[in-house]
């Protein structure tokens, strides 16, 4: 399978990657996006099962991302992972067409199950 | 609107993310402005706007934000770029940051994290007697909020 990992932090991205090696996706094929619009033109030309993005980046946001993306896919698997605690927020990306949150900082463990959680894999 | 956030629950977030995110204890202390390696800080900001309008500052030395970057980057402090450096000190400015918005009420939005690089004590804003003070490592950790008022 393989999964986009959007983030605008190099830092993030390279923490992400290494957490999903602790995860029901380690060994996984990952592709790295350092905005929505990079992350937009990057799932356009490839096929993705999980797409992990931040919410906050500049030139196009993790919520304008994900909507553009649920316009032409309707069934790859979005994890927010965001610094976005506010229920109402995250309860509106939901919405949205995100299927799972995750608030940084978080640990592998809690990535693993909302991984889980999306895919459908029973812990 | 005030944000009514008790020091302590600053403390929390700085210590959850210092923990979760690089594997290291912060532990509170004084304001110490004799510290020899508190000569310098690299100093993030994050701006926050709608129902409460601030910002928050964090701040490091500058060897204590190498040894972090190379933590997040999986490097050694020596093979980190300085580029690396301000990525990953935004993005704990970003993480502690969107941490403490979360404690606010009404609908805030946060910027990018905007990392200044090394700033020399005496034109640290706020000053940093006004932050809380962190040890880490051998390294000071500073944190403030700070409200914009019309």
């Amino acid at each position: 399978m393989n999964v986009l990992v959007v983030d605008d932090s190099a830092a993030m991205r390279k923490i992400i990657i290494s957490a999903l090696g602790k995860t029901e996706l380690r060994g996984a094929r990952t592709i790295e996006a350092t905005n929505g619009k990079e992350g937009l033109d990057k799932f356009l030309d490839g096929n993705f099962g999980v797409i992990l993005s931040d919410w906050n980046m500049p030139e196009m946001d993790g919520i304008e991302f994900v909507n553009r993306v649920r316009k032409v896919d309707s069934r790859v698997k979005i994890i927010m992972i965001t610094t976005e605690g506010t229920m109402g927020k995250l309860e509106s990306a939901l919405d949205g067409g995100v299927d799972e949150y995750v608030v940084k900082p978080f640990t592998p463990e809690t990535l693993d199950r909302k991984i889980k959680k999306v895919l459908g894999v029973k812990s | 609107m005030k944000a009514d956030v008790a020091p302590a629950q600053l403390n929390e977030i700085a210590e959850k993310v210092w923990s979760m995110v690089l594997g290291l204890k912060l532990s509170p202390v004084a304001c110490d402005p004799a510290r020899a390696e508190a000569r310098d800080f690299v100093l993030g900001k994050v701006t926050i706007s709608g129902g409460w309008r601030g910002s928050v500052i964090l701040g490091c030395t500058p060897s204590l934000a190498r040894n972090a970057a190379a933590a997040m980057f999986g490097k050694t402090p020596a093979e980190t770029e300085p580029d690396e450096i301000k990525d990953a000190f935004g993005e704990l400015t970003n993480m502690v940051g969107g941490n403490f918005k979360t404690l606010l009420e009404g609908d805030c939005r946060l910027s990018v994290p905007n990392v200044m690089g090394t700033v020399p004590y005496g034109e640290v804003v706020p000053p940093p007697i006004d932050h809380l003070w962190f040890e880490c490592a051998g390294g000071v950790v500073i944190l403030s909020v700070l409200e914009q008022r019309e």
